[in-house]
């Protein structure tokens, strides 16, 4: 049983959301505006399409050449993306059957293990950076998309099994003794039974890894010295720089770069919250 | 299993094994302390020729110069220049390397003598003896007129190396793992017309003998498929990797043996087993990364005897066997962590002790973190001090956690009305900052906050304010930290709770509206408790987040002023690459960090499963 609220409370807690929505919502409108207009100054206004549309930012940054004339925003548009999958795919492959050990067997130190995967996922690799910078340059990974790969995929896997266990706990083990029965391997039943089952639990996690390692700038700034080595953020920091400022061609770029991961995000966005929080609800 | 049906006899083999490796540990460590010894007697020898060579050499060079600087002092008397003397000491060098033991001879020449390393701008080869290196200055990283890169490299750290000889002793064994083979000594010649430094490379009449290491890791690897690989497989596999593991340490103790029979016959009287032994822990302790493999090697060998003996490596062995489908399933992703986390992590902490100084690391022991604790000689109110840092960092997360979470919390509040219109709509525009890559906000919001043309001071000029420079008061610059931050985050808290809202049984509510409770009870007896146990987790994971939110720090304010705003982990950042790569130093405040966090979670965690019970 629920009172009907009077309409002058429904008007203040429209009033209200709507102003917090808007103080939300202006600083993305900002910058589409920007990117949409000439110049280099940030016009206060609410509405995103200013008066003179224009696609120079757009033009700019897409056309980006180095010295030698190679195309710079494909290249790391293939850099940010190549890393990006590389580290989706080891990710997933190892924390699969990591997560499916977690759920399905009961093996001493399997509590340590899940702890073990727990506190990794709360120190983030940037506590790690120093000696995982003097490692890489030990081994001469520095300015590479494998050390880079490395590197992410330490704060891809915890996260991955957290997620992926999350969901194997919830699929009936009858179906996997029917397998047996039917004279499935232990290896057969997680590849032809549970792995299927599980498709859209792996898609969040691999797209997730992919997210994450998409929008990736720090451990990239500092790894990576070499522009045609950057990745996408690292590019786009450049714009901004200390010297020259060109907000821009910065606010075409954070548009161009952070659409595709933003559209994911609304995707996975209910799977992610689940996720994270039963993380922290187990530990 | 076999090895359950009998488990004394296991037991037994334990103790056996146990044994075997402990003397072959104490086997190693006493013939690593022979080499020792051994080296440092040839050391000895070494030192003594080279001294003499030296020695012998001084004299004559020192002639050259001042005949050479009286016959220049009638033509140019202000450049204290030695040409005149230098086809003499060219000849005088030469003669030198054509003797079989100096490999190198060379007189350089400081301009700027007294100060420390920066004068190797300034060193000028003045004669050598060696054709393939011209009279002529060494500048910077290998770019020396007419010489190759490499070459005017190798010099240039060579030359440094003298300079560096002269100003603490004249004469010095230097042992790199690069270069074990040469003696390089260095002599000052100080003359009234400036300071010449004669160095010399000789090849050493005595070798000393390199530990080797990698037959401790063969010794040790062995020594290890022996109680694991023989209880990893069955029937004839077993014997099998028994023998494997058996012949695994016999080879290594033989190749050692061998290797010290070569040298035995002239080695010098011992002092005794413990003598030997203690030398033999000091041998055993390279420098760099093979030290580190040095010591987890030896943690491994101590720790294997002890786990033998107490029957925990048997148990653990057969949990691996019985459990070994899971093992299996864990493994790849385990040595992913091993490698990827654990690894680094282990360097990390190891670093803290060592000092980095242009490519070398240098053993200080605990000498970066008394630093860091004791501030290092600056004022509680100085940027560079660690309590400054800690504190800012305590106030910006805990404030930040406040603000997500009321904001969070009464945006989720207004939201849970079930007859509210368009809160779907209000939801998915809400969220939209958690949407954004986070290192974008930052740069967006400290566009925002530009002096010139950013919106937020256009907005205070609308207000009839003054422009503000944000990022030249700290309080200003926090602030605007602060707010990016805020914006940041909290879409994140407000999502949570409007999850665990749903799960707060209606009943509840309509029970309490029938006992007449007002609107502010319901919302602190029923809704605050019972959202308790899922915020818990969430703001623990958030002042996690917060604490160490780079993105934001580094992008938005980047310390400004003064490095004020800055917190723990841009601190260590710009230790390790901003400031002189002073990785160690950076490294033990990563490891303060993780040990302030490790607290706090060890902390909340217990909060957390307190709470848990009492809401269960």
């Amino acid at each position: 049983m629920i009172r009907r609220r009077s309409p002058v409370r429904t008007a203040l807690v429209h009033a209200l959301l709507i102003t917090v929505t808007v103080v939300t919502l202006f600083p993305v409108a900002l910058v589409v505006r920007k990117s949409l207009s000439p110049g280099n100054e940030f016009e206060l206004s609410l509405n995103p399409i200013p008066p003179k549309v224009t696609t120079e930012h757009y033009r700019a940054v897409l056309s980006a050449r180095d010295f030698s004339g190679s195309w710079l925003f494909g290249r790391q548009l293939y850099n940010s993306f190549v890393v990006a999958l590389l580290t989706t795919i080891l990710g997933v492959f190892l924390a699969s059957t990591a997560a499916y050990a977690f759920s399905r067997f009961r093996f001493p130190g399997r509590r340590f293990g899940m702890m073990i995967f727990l506190v990794v996922q709360m120190f983030p690799a940037t506590l790690l950076m120093i000696p995982l910078y003097v490692i890489l340059d030990k081994l001469g990974l520095l300015d590479t998309v494998a050390g880079l790969v490395l590197v992410y995929s330490t704060t891809a896997i915890p996260f991955c099994v957290f997620m992926l266990k999350g969901y194997f706990d919830t699929i009936p083990r009858e179906l996997e003794e029917a397998a047996w029965i039917d004279g499935a391997s232990r290896f057969g039943m997680f590849w032809r039974v549970v792995l299927p089952l599980s498709k859209p639990a792996l898609a969040v996690t691999a797209l997730f890894s992919f997210m994450t390692a998409w929008n990736e700038y720090i451990l990239a700034e500092t790894f990576l010295s070499n522009e045609a080595s950057y990745t996408l953020p690292v590019m786009l920091k450049h714009y901004v720089g200390d010297k020259s400022a060109n907000w821009g061609a910065f606010a075409a770029g954070a548009i161009l770069v952070s659409m595709p991961v933003m559209a994911l995000f609304y995707m996975l966005q209910k799977a992610l919250v689940s996720g994270l929080t039963a993380g922290g609800v187990k530990g | 299993m076999l090895s359950r049906a009998r488990p004394h006899r296991a037991s037994l083999r334990g103790v056996v094994y146990a044994w075997l490796l402990g003397a072959a540990l104490l086997g190693v460590l006493t013939l690593g302390g022979m080499v020792r010894q051994r080296n440092l007697a040839f050391k000895a020898s070494n030192e003594r020729l080279a001294r003499d060579r030296l020695e012998s050499m001084v004299g004559p060079v020192r002639e050259s110069i001042m005949q050479g600087q009286q016959g220049q002092a009638a033509a140019s008397a202000s450049t204290g220049s030695v040409r005149g003397a230098t086809p003499r000491l060219r000849e005088l060098l030469r003669a030198e390397v054509a003797r079989r033991d100096v490999s190198q001879a060379v007189l350089l020449r400081s301009d700027a003598v007294g100060s420390s390393l920066p004068f190797l701008r300034d060193v000028r080869v003045v004669a050598s003896g060696d054709s393939s290196l011209p009279p002529g200055p060494i500048r910077g990283k290998g770019r020396a007129a007419s010489l190759s890169p490499a070459r005017a490299k190798e010099l240039y750290d060579w030359s440094g190396r003298v300079m560096e000889l002269r100003s603490r002793t004249d004469l010095r064994w230097i042992a790199r793992p690069g270069a074990p083979e040469r003696i390089e000594v260095g002599r000052r010649i100080s003359l009234s017309r400036g300071e010449f430094i004669l160095g010399l490379r000789l090849l050493p009449v005595a070798r000393p003998v390199a530990v080797p290491v990698w037959l401790l890791l063969l010794l040790l690897l062995g020594g290890l498929a022996l109680p694991l690989g023989s209880r990893l497989v069955t029937g004839a596999w077993r014997w099998l990797a028994s023998a494997a593991g058996m012949a695994l340490m016999a080879g290594a103790c033989g190749v050692l043996l061998a290797g010290y029979g070569s040298w035995a016959a002239r080695a010098p009287a011992t002092t005794g087993a413990l003598g030997l032994l203690s030398a033999g822990l000091r041998a055993g302790v390279p420098s760099g990364g093979l030290g580190y493999l040095w010591a987890l090697c030896s943690l491994v060998a101590l720790a294997i005897p002890l786990l033998g003996w107490r029957g925990t490596g048997h148990r653990a062995a057969r949990g691996l066997v019985e459990h070994r489908v899971a093992a299996a399933y864990v493994l790849p992703a385990g040595l992913g962590m091993l490698v990827l986390v654990l690894v680094p992590f282990v360097v990390g902490i190891g670093l803290g002790f060592f000092n980095h100084c242009e490519g070398h690391f240098e053993y200080v022991g605990l000498a970066n973190f008394t630093d860091i604790l004791s501030g290092g000689g600056t004022s509680i109110s100085d940027p560079l001090n660690f309590w400054f840092t800690l504190g800012v960092t305590l106030l910006w997360t805990s404030l930040n956690v406040l603000l997500h979470l009321s904001i969070g919390l009464a945006l989720a509040l207004l939201l849970k009305d079930p007859l509210l219109r368009g809160k779907g709509v209000y939801r998915v525009l809400l969220i939209l900052p958690w949407a954004v890559p986070n290192y974008i906000t930052a740069l967006m919001w400290k566009g925002m906050f530009h002096q010139q043309f950013g919106a937020v001071n256009q907005l205070l000029g609308l207000l009839g304010m003054e422009k503000v420079s944000w990022f030249s008061h700290f309080w200003t610059s926090f602030t605007a930290n602060v707010v990016t931050n805020t914006w940041l985050g909290f879409p994140f808290m407000m999502v949570v709770t409007l999850g665990a809202l749903q799960s707060i049984p209606k009943d509840l509510y309509e029970a309490a509206e029938v006992d007449g409770a007002s609107r502010w009870y319901q919302l602190t007896r029923i809704t605050l408790p019972l959202l308790k146990p899922a915020l818990l987790p969430a703001v623990i994971l958030g002042s996690i987040w917060t604490f160490n939110m780079f993105n934001v720090i580094y992008l938005v304010s980047s310390g400004e002023p003064a490095g004020s705003t800055d917190i723990l982990i841009t601190e260590a950042y710009r230790w390790a690459f901003i400031r002189h790569e002073r990785y160690g130093l950076a490294a033990a405040y990563a490891t303060l960090i993780f040990l302030i966090l490790l607290g706090y979670s060890l902390l909340t965690n217990r909060v957390a499963k307190g709470a848990e019970e009492t809401f269960k």
